[in-house]
């Protein structure tokens, strides 16, 4: 699974055919783009978790996850020029400024910039983004240095680490639960069959003596 | 105060409360009403009056002039210097829209419509004015013909006749400024939201007091009128062809089926109610005596009110970008953003530098707008998903677009840009 270099990048960005075109959108400069990846900007749409005394949440009760979506979670839209405090050991979700599209054989990983990780911010835990995928990235940002970062949307935060995925003949186009988001979103456990299963794991648990 | 009055009052401070309360959710889009926000500070700049946003499940959006129906509501309850000293120098406005989630939410170029009721308002002698210059010669006529049926009643009749004709006006002015700010897509929701409704109808309602006289053309007539502002056979003819060669079959259609909505108007019929009005049978044969002339004058008004709005405001209007429209239309079919128009460089021609930003924006809107309503119309497309992630895309282009904007036009950003700033 090969890395696509800055020459790999530029063709797919220039593909006329846009189920094999790479796109990244808006992309405000040329000097984003580096030898193996494209920076990314921190857009201006955030959830924040509140503070809460919730004794657990339990992803395979469906009820107590649509509830905390609805009490737990701030969503704000933050004005360009204006800063964001990101304290010590907090979690927000962000979401990038680029909106991406990427072709069935292109799959991608959101990174840190290497100075933002020394100071302490991390911006995605959940980092793979599957081939075809369309939307914005949510970005999981945490502090995990000693004192408060200040956040302002559009500064460059991430990059996105391309790679190949060896297709052969048969195009797996994502269709997962997040599709052509443009703002950040929650995480949604309850939709596909696969959480059919993290049911049926939360009830046998409770079942057990 | 009369205590059934106080009780009828506090229903009324209820309903603004519940105006509030649906201003602070989730459920409004905030893409779209930040793009709302800069097209009303382009009419009424940062010194003017302000609006906020409130949603409804009305299948319908409407805006509000809500500290007016404030300072309404607290007479004989306030002193005059508290609401005075309330209400000073902060004019404000509410626009009902639907929710994120609601089906409604794709027909919001009709905001362009409802921020034309508030450019009346600021406007109103000017056009009154200009209204009373287009009709000048058929007044006369339509005060003989009710001085001819009870010329003891006359006067009154003329007047309420009179509110009738100017709130008919509005609408059309409003449906000039939807046009002018989000052109076909404005036709198409237009269109679009006088489902179920009588088309042909031109309906009055006449009420004791004049200040709640409502009157609307028809849609047929709006629709016809409209189509010359918005430019719609020219969106048709030209974007059409270009949408053509994208040898996409939906978009094939779409300059065909705007070209197919009905605005033919002469079999137009009037309304005029409550029945139990006796004033309603004489205002209604009257005008229906002259509907012809009056539609002939009202249509002279709203072409005369494009020249004066584009007097007023410096509102730039999309022309000659056909290609660029159907490129940005090619590109939301693929479920990718319509910010870019490809020129063969690796950054492409953002959308909002084509010309300037409000019109780029507009132009983006316009696109996805008629794209999505032409979905909703095509019986043969049971694609949901794909609907929704249009739905998705569409508020995410004019964000992005605006934020795009916003960069492009802050000079701090020139030395990480290689290229020049035009906006």
């Amino acid at each position: 699974m090969g890395v696509l270099n800055r020459a790999d990048i530029d063709e797919l960005m220039r593909e006329t055919d846009y189920s094999k075109k790479l796109v990244v959108t808006p992309l405000l400069s040329e000097a984003q783009i580096g030898p193996a990846s494209i920076d990314i900007r921190l857009g201006s749409s955030i959830i924040i978790p509140k503070k809460t005394y919730v004794e657990k949440q339990d992803i395979t009760d469906p009820d107590m996850i649509r509830q905390v979506e609805q009490r737990l979670y701030d969503r704000r839209r933050l004005k360009y020029k204006s800063k964001f405090m990101l304290h010590p050991n907090q979690l927000i979700l962000g979401v990038t400024f680029e909106y991406i599209s990427l072709p069935f054989d292109v799959c991608c990983v959101i990174m840190s910039r290497s100075s933002w990780g020394r100071l302490g911010l991390v911006v995605a835990t959940a980092a793979f983004v599957q081939p075809g995928y369309k939307g914005c990235l949510t970005l999981e940002l945490v502090n995990l240095s000693e004192s408060p970062i200040a956040l302002y949307p559009g500064l460059p935060v991430g990059q996105l680490v391309f790679h190949e995925v060896t297709a052969k003949g048969n195009k797996a186009f994502y269709t997962g639960r997040y599709d052509c988001p443009t703002e950040a979103g929650l995480p949604k456990f309850f939709e596909g069959d696969a959480d059919k299963e993290m049911r049926f794991w939360g009830q046998r648990h409770e079942e057990s003596p | 105060m009369d205590p059934a009055v106080l009780y009828n009052r506090l229903f009324s401070f209820h309903e603004l409360t519940e105006l509030l309360e649906r201003s602070s959710t989730d459920h409004i889009s905030w893409p779209l009403v930040s793009y709302c926000d800069d097209i009303w500070n382009s009419f009424f700049g940062s010194d003017g009056p302000k609006i906020f946003y409130s949603v409804t499940s009305v299948h319908n959006y409407s805006i509000l002039p809500f500290s007016k129906l404030l300072t309404f509501y607290v007479r004989d309850l306030l002193p005059s210097a508290v609401i005075d000293a309330l209400t000073a120098d902060r004019e404000l406005y509410c626009l009902q829209l639907a929710s994120s989630e609601d089906a409604n939410l794709p027909l919001y170029a009709n905001i362009g419509h409802e921020f034309g009721h508030a450019i009346f308002d600021h406007r109103e002698a000017e056009l009154v004015a200009l209204l009373n210059s287009k009709l000048a010669s058929l007044l006369p006529q339509l005060d003989k013909e009710l001085q001819g049926i009870d010329a003891s009643q006359s006067a009154r009749r003329y007047r309420r006749m009179a509110v009738a004709l100017v709130n008919i006006a509005q609408e059309l002015f409003c449906d000039l400024i939807g046009g002018i700010l989000m052109g076909s897509a404005f036709f198409l929701s237009l269109y679009e939201i006088s489902w179920g409704q009588n088309k042909a109808g031109w309906n009055i309602s006449l009420s004791p007091n004049d200040g709640y006289i409502r009157a609307y053309p028809s849609f047929h007539f709006r629709l016809h009128c409209l189509k010359h502002s918005a430019k719609v056979d020219e969106f048709c003819n030209e974007t059409g062809k270009e949408l053509a060669r994208l040898n996409i079959p939906a978009l094939k259609e779409l300059a065909d089926s705007l070209a197919t909505i009905p605005v033919f108007h002469d079999t137009d019929g009037l309304n005029v109610f409550p029945t139990s009005d006796s004033d309603s049978g004489p205002i209604g044969k009257v005008i229906r005596m002259y509907l012809p002339d009056i539609k002939k004058a009202l249509a002279e008004y709203t072409e005369a009110c494009d020249g004066l709005v584009r007097k007023w405001y410096s509102l730039p209007i999309p022309s000659s970008l056909h290609h660029d429209v159907a490129e940005l239309i090619q590109r939301l079919e693929h479920k990718i953003l319509p910010s870019i128009i490809p020129d063969g460089t690796l950054l492409g021609k953002q959308v909002h530098r084509t010309k300037s930003c409000v019109c780029k924006q507009v132009l983006s809107q316009n696109v996805v707008q008629a794209n999505d309503s032409l979905r909703s119309r095509h019986p043969a497309n049971p694609n949901l998903l794909r609907q929704h992630a249009v739905a998705g895309t569409r508020l995410g282009a004019m964000d992005l677009a605006r934020k795009a904007c916003k960069f492009y036009c802050n000079s701090k950003c020139v030395c990480i840009l290689s290229s020049p700033l035009t906006c």
